[in-house]
């Protein structure tokens, strides 16, 4: 938007028009003048608010009526007058066009008095919504079940009732030359890490992008110096998830339009952390680790299928060996090709049964699991074996509880499974030497993506592979060990 | 000089004992001494903690500075710049003495059709890549990678004796210690190779965010180190033979050959060949930064380009991984027989001595002053 720091003329009319012509004579606005019948002293107003997301019951019942029952009006203050009698509790005087502009496109009512250059803006706004809900993509089976929705207040609020301490700070800003989202930062004010929030502050504040739609616009626009597939934000649409991270000290991004919250800095550890695991018995609950190793398995269980076979057939058992041999003997293509095509296919399936109308789920599956799976194998175009590893990769995959971090490790999988295919084991090995080293350097806002495995911090490990008790994690916050990263980039 | 101090201790403790690990426990060096293998490793370890001691003092005493600040403030300017240079490229030479062995055992054991060049071009495009990333990060994959290694070598002893492979009667008598034949073998081939090459960390001891803990940390990754190989090499003496155990090439995987674990994974000897794949890029790697940031302070003075020293250093290391690759033996020799006596005593040793000795007199004199 254009800064227009021009104050409001004195006339009604001048400034109906003017709004008019910023709106385009837009059919939604909606302007209505109002005499109301004084027996002392004259005022002459128009409300304008825009009909579609101003709540119409709210101005007729709290502000055109009162208004209209007006009896006197003081002519040296007939601003202070009118709040007085309006019935809305969020009120503003507002002087400048563009301020004007703003506070009409963000729902509120705006009462324009003839021969005064303030006006009033009074919050009417009505934001459709759905009810809140189960969260849709994080469900537990123990612990709240409530989700947030597409209200970034809505949100606030919700994690307001978690958190109900005055040092629970919330920044608002309005990002997006033309959709104006509004973006809150949420933090507590005494735990918060002032450099990690500065950073967070200064990274958002330099967005350039005209529109935002939703909060991973934000996630790819604060994360772009880092070429990585791992996502160094966590997304959550969970309030006690949000509430929890809070309270650690991290900073959790609001953005208006998104039921995703994200929260920042993000630790690789942290993505295997379900909610539950604090609601489930500590110690014997094995979760954490099932969903460490599962993850781990999913990349390296196709690579080392085709290092195993094609290169070091001697470490496998020999009845093993021969049960995959006499498979072999009927399958017209290569391992590895077979392998990749196996994958590509079941990517395919995986992605197209995401978006399917509910109509066609069953022919899909039948013609997905039994035609291409189990007919594939009959007809021989396809080892068991390979088909029985390709879907365990998959599952296994499954078991991580956010999506996006599942996801990061798509093209890392096949990666690994070219260098399988080429150098046996030891490609496997250099896969990981790599990995590992690149998961060493990236970093979330000056957190160290692997802290606090690498570099080790001891106290912080009792909430890392398994959850220690409440009462040894919870009040002792934890605390992250930052790089020289934010340092360096001021230097820049 | 100025060192941008990033590196936990504890991660650095990691990186010691992949060092240390690296092709020590694979090339069964210590197995020449027989069945007193055991005590040669714990007196070669109790060697390399004086050693170690040495260094920790001498860097200490030198304000915690680089391999090339220690140098020119001991030895003078003109002598101290030729010393560095020496180290530099004794640490390159190392690294690529390393590579040599790790591409000829990966074309021995596990991809016997592959050209050489291939494995070498592959483990110097890694090397380029960790190099990029920085010694920061590379450092903190040691944690890693370290902890799996000690969990396969605490858990290793123990399949071994429950498998039964173990003969106690290859051992027996345990009191008759030839002492002789264990002194051979610690001096000089085991206190060098792998304690004495813990000089090349004092080229990357600077960047400790720790400094007073070094010496702490550096001797329990030494003591637990030595306790460890001991154990082991022990074990494979038992597993193998007293007087056959040194005749393989790689004792370390002959032993674990005779494991049948009759699980899934038919022999444990795979997980060995890990293991040494990361000790192996380990060493690579810390050689390799030794060697570059060693050379870096030498020439931070002149006007030459960071980037082509950087590429010099690579490229060297290439070019000496040629020297004898393609033949084992003559390889395995020279580095058992030569490289020990006639480079690793003088530089990890005699020189250390001198500076100490330096050391010792400058600080004298000046509490005298």
């Amino acid at each position: 938007m254009k800064k227009n720091e021009a104050k409001i003329s004195k006339s009604v009319i001048d400034n109906v028009t003017f709004i008019q012509k910023s709106f385009h004579s837009n059919s939604d606005l909606v302007v209505r003048s109002v005499i109301p019948p004084l027996t002392e002293g004259s005022l002459e107003l128009s409300i304008v608010y825009l009909g579609t997301i101003a709540d119409k019951v709210t101005i007729q019942e709290h502000i055109m009526r009162p208004i209209l029952q007006m009896k006197t009006i003081s002519s040296s203050h007939p601003i202070g007058d009118i709040t007085n009698t309006i019935e809305v509790s969020d009120i503003q005087v507002v002087s400048f066009k563009d301020a004007v502009i703003k506070h009409l496109i963000n729902g509120q009512t705006i009462l324009l008095l003839e021969g005064m250059d303030h006006c009033i803006s009074a919050d009417t706004a009505d934001w459709k919504d759905r009810s809140l809900s189960f969260p849709q993509l994080q469900r537990s089976v123990k612990g709240p079940q409530i989700g947030f929705t597409e209200i970034s207040n809505n949100n606030i609020s919700l994690v307001k009732r978690y958190v109900k301490n005055p040092n629970l700070v919330i920044e608002e800003q309005t990002i997006g030359d033309e959709t104006n989202t509004s973006v809150s930062l949420m933090f507590l004010a005494d735990k918060v890490d002032s450099e990690i929030l500065d950073n967070i502050r200064n990274k958002i504040q330099s967005i350039q992008l005209n529109s935002i739609l939703d909060s991973s616009y934000i996630e790819e626009m604060i994360c772009e110096d880092q070429i990585t597939p791992f996502p160094l934000i966590l997304t959550t649409e969970r309030p006690d998830v949000t509430s929890g991270h809070i309270l650690e000290g991290k900073i959790a991004i609001f953005c208006d339009g998104s039921p995703n919250v994200l929260i920042a800095p993000a630790l690789f550890i942290q993505f295997f952390h379900s909610s539950e695991d604090y609601y489930e018995k500590s110690l014997f609950e094995l979760s954490r680790l099932v969903r460490i190793f599962s993850y781990i398995i999913s990349i390296y269980l196709i690579p080392m299928y085709i290092a195993f076979t094609l290169f070091h057939q001697e470490l496998i058992p020999s009845e093993l060996i021969i049960s995959l041999a006499s498979q072999r003997q009927m399958v017209p293509l290569p391992v590895v090709i077979e392998v990749i095509v196996f994958m590509l296919i079941f990517q395919v399936i995986l992605e197209s049964s995401i978006r399917l109308p509910t109509g066609i789920t069953l022919a899909f599956s039948i013609i997905g699991t039994i035609i291409l799976g189990q007919s594939a194998a009959d007809a021989g175009l396809v080892q068991l074996t390979t088909l029985v590893i390709v879907s365990a990769t998959y599952v296994l995959n499954f078991a991580v509880p956010i999506q996006p971090f599942a996801n990061a490790i798509k093209m890392i999988r096949f990666i690994f499974v070219f260098l399988a295919s080429i150098f046996g084991i030891y490609g496997i090995m250099l896969g990981t030497f790599v990995l590992v080293n690149h998961l060493c350097k990236l970093n979330s806002f000056g957190a160290p993506y692997l802290s606090p495995i690498a570099p080790v911090h001891i106290a912080d490990l009792k909430d890392t592979f398994i959850r220690m008790p409440l009462k040894k994690i919870i009040n002792t916050p934890k605390k992250y060990t930052k790089d020289d990263y934010i340092k360096k980039q001021k230097n820049e | 000089m100025h060192y941008k101090q990033t590196v936990g201790i504890i991660e650095m403790m990691f990186a010691m004992m992949l060092f240390l690990q690296g092709s020590t426990i694979i090339l069964g060096v210590s197995l020449e001494a027989g069945k007193d293998v055991w005590l040669a490793v714990l007196s070669a370890g109790s060697a390399g903690l004086l050693l170690f001691s040495m260094y920790a003092y001498i860097w200490k005493k030198n304000d915690f500075q680089g391999l090339h600040v220690i140098f020119t403030n001991q030895l003078g300017k003109y002598l101290g710049f030729i010393t560095s240079v020496v180290y530099s490229i004794y640490f390159a030479y190392i690294a690529a003495r390393v590579i040599t062995d790790f591409t000829q055992y990966i074309n021995g054991t596990l991809l016997h059709n592959m050209l050489p060049f291939f494995i070498k071009f592959s483990i110097f495009l890694i090397l380029i890549y960790t190099y990029l990333k920085g010694l920061e990060a590379f450092i903190r994959s040691a944690v890693i990678f370290g902890f799996f290694t000690l969990v396969f070598l605490l858990i290793l002893p123990f399949i071994i004796v429950l498998s039964g492979i173990f003969n106690v009667e290859y051992i027996i008598p345990y009191d008759s210690i030839d002492v002789k034949q264990v002194a051979e073998t610690v001096i000089p081939t085991l206190v060098t190779f792998p304690f004495g090459e813990l000089i090349v960390f004092l080229a990357l001891f600077p960047f400790i965010k720790e400094r007073q803990s070094v010496f702490k940390g550096g001797s329990s990754v030494i003591i637990i180190f030595s306790i460890i190989y001991s154990i082991l090499s022990f074990l494979i003496i038992g597993a193998l033979h007293p007087d056959i155990a040194s005749s393989y090439t790689y004792p370390f995987v002959a032993a674990l050959e005779q494991l049948d674990t009759k699980y899934f994974i038919q022999r444990i000897d795979i997980l060995a060949v890990i293991i040494f794949m990361i000790g192996g890029y380990f060493k690579i790697t810390v050689f390799t930064f030794a060697s570059i940031y060693v050379a870096k302070d030498c020439f931070s003075k002149t006007n030459i380009n960071k980037a082509f020293l950087v590429s010099c250093i690579f490229i060297a290391i290439v070019l000496l991984s040629y020297t004898y690759s393609e033949n084992h033996t003559m390889h395995i020799k020279v580095g058992l027989e030569i490289v020990p006596k006639y480079m690793h005593v003088p530089l990890q040793i005699i020189m250390p001595l001198i500076i100490l000795l330096l050391t010792f007199v400058k600080t004298k004199r000046n509490k005298v002053r």
